[in-house]
């Protein structure tokens, strides 16, 4: 069975950058649901827990129901329905359920590309393709330390609420937080110089030296060759 | 507040990417290898303060912060924004791709603007100052923010007006906490450490 995980990072970026375009860029439904079937299979192929994901979405298009819903009440297009004193706008409703569809294809095809690779792997495949070597320093870093200054606050946040520090529409409050932030950030610097020294200790020249190579498959062709011919029959058929 | 995939129209996008590209790359040319780990532990520390939710009201609104980053960082904020938006995207899907390069745009242009207004305060000894620049950082960079997503969204279609009126209204109650919040934050730093904050210009 074809899995995307032993898909080339590399190849999987390009292609759901092309994608992400493409779908981005529907102006319309029957485009929009053309490439549904292509999100379907790499859904498929990334054995990815459908209900996790589905979950993902609702959260992540929270902004997006805000959208429809102002959208549904206010905007005061040629066709309304009344309901009572409101007036509800179909094409309202139409436009952003369109934006709704548009929205859930890319972040399925999002999760389910990037989800069946490391981080670190997808990072290493950005600096393979020409993303500028102190950015792709600093993406690593950052992914490094994430959990690292996650945990320094949730220790401080420990520490306030043993205290007795309860969190309330108060100066007190606000200043309680900008002081936790304050001391991630002395925190943040004294590490930087830490990390700093320890790298110059090893011989950092400004480059990460890479051990391992990507190298292109039989799959991977077969995949990106599959993959351009399906997005340009959609762009040709709507051309 | 990040705008979603699929709303906007394809030149915004691209004229997004392209904005957010030219920050990155005065912002890195600007950024020597010393201060890379520097800057990526700031763009964890903002990262992780944004997770931060504070009271406001009956809710509560999460903290941006970018204000501070910027006043910190000057053109460094973009490639330090850029990495932590991109975090977010792989990590929790929040924006996407596409949007990316529009969503750093709106959080780090006003937030260098903050920088360069700011620039001056920073050097003060005086409490007062560092209070203004804090209420000054975070109004000009929330705020600005906030205009730009409605500008954005009042540019893509007549159906976003109200909404776009709304977003402007709920980025108010942000720029109003994150005016104490950055203000504490640098009394706090004054104190602490001061070289920080000359570092920063």
């Amino acid at each position: 069975m074809f899995s995307l995980a032993v898909i080339d990072p590399r190849v999987k970026v390009v292609v759901l950058f092309l994608f992400s375009w493409g779908i981005a860029l529907s102006p319309d439904f029957s485009t929009a649901l053309s490439y549904l079937p292509f999100v379907c299979l790499s859904l498929v192929a990334a054995k990815g827990r459908i209900l996790k994901l589905l979950k993902l979405l609702f959260v992540a298009n929270t902004f997006l129901l805000f959208l429809v819903v102002t959208m549904v009440f206010t905007y005061e297009s040629p066709r309304t329905v009344k309901v009572g004193a409101l007036s509800l706008s179909v094409d309202g409703l139409v436009y952003g359920l369109l934006l709704l569809l548009k929205s859930s294809l890319i972040l399925l095809l999002t999760a389910s590309f990037l989800s069946t690779s490391s981080a670190f792997t997808v990072f290493h495949a950005l600096h393979h393709l020409r993303l500028p070597a102190n950015l792709c320093q600093i993406l690593f870093f950052t992914y490094r330390y994430v959990h690292t200054v996650k945990e320094e606050y949730e220790t401080m946040v420990k520490a306030a609420k043993c205290r007795g520090f309860r969190p309330e529409n108060s100066v007190r409050t606000y200043r309680t937080f900008a002081n936790i932030v304050a001391n991630l950030l002395v925190k943040s610097y004294k590490r930087a110089d830490r990390v700093y020294k320890a790298m110059l200790c090893r011989g950092f020249r400004g480059t990460f030296p890479v051990y391992h190579h990507f190298s292109l498959k039989r799959e991977d062709i077969i995949f990106v060759v599959s993959s351009l011919f399906y997005f340009t029959a959609v762009v040709l058929w709507k051309f | 507040m990040h705008i979603s995939e699929g709303v906007l129209p394809g030149s915004l996008l691209v004229a997004g990417w392209v904005l957010t590209a030219l920050g990155t790359y005065v912002g890195l040319r600007r950024l020597d290898d010393r201060r890379i780990p520097l800057a990526a532990l700031l763009s964890s520390a903002f990262f992780v303060a944004s997770l931060i939710h504070v009271p406001a009201g009956p809710t509560s609104v999460h903290l941006v912060l970018n204000g501070l980053a910027g006043i910190l960082l000057g053109w460094a904020v973009f490639p330090v924004l850029l990495t932590a938006l991109f975090l977010q995207a792989v990590l929790f899907q929040f924006g996407g791709l596409t949007v990316l390069g529009v969503n750093t745009f709106n959080m780090a242009f006003p937030a260098l603007i903050a920088y360069y207004l700011c620039k001056r305060l920073l050097q003060s000894e005086k409490k007062f100052s560092l209070t203004v620049a804090g209420v000054l950082s975070s109004f000009v960079a929330i705020m600005g923010a906030g205009l730009l997503v409605s500008l954005e969204l009042f540019f893509t279609g007549e159906a976003f007006k109200k909404t776009a009126e709304i977003v402007f209204l709920a980025h108010l109650p942000v720029a109003f906490i994150e005016a104490f919040i950055n203000s504490f934050t640098l009394l706090f730093l004054k104190r602490a450490v001061p070289e920080v904050l000359k570092e920063a210009v």
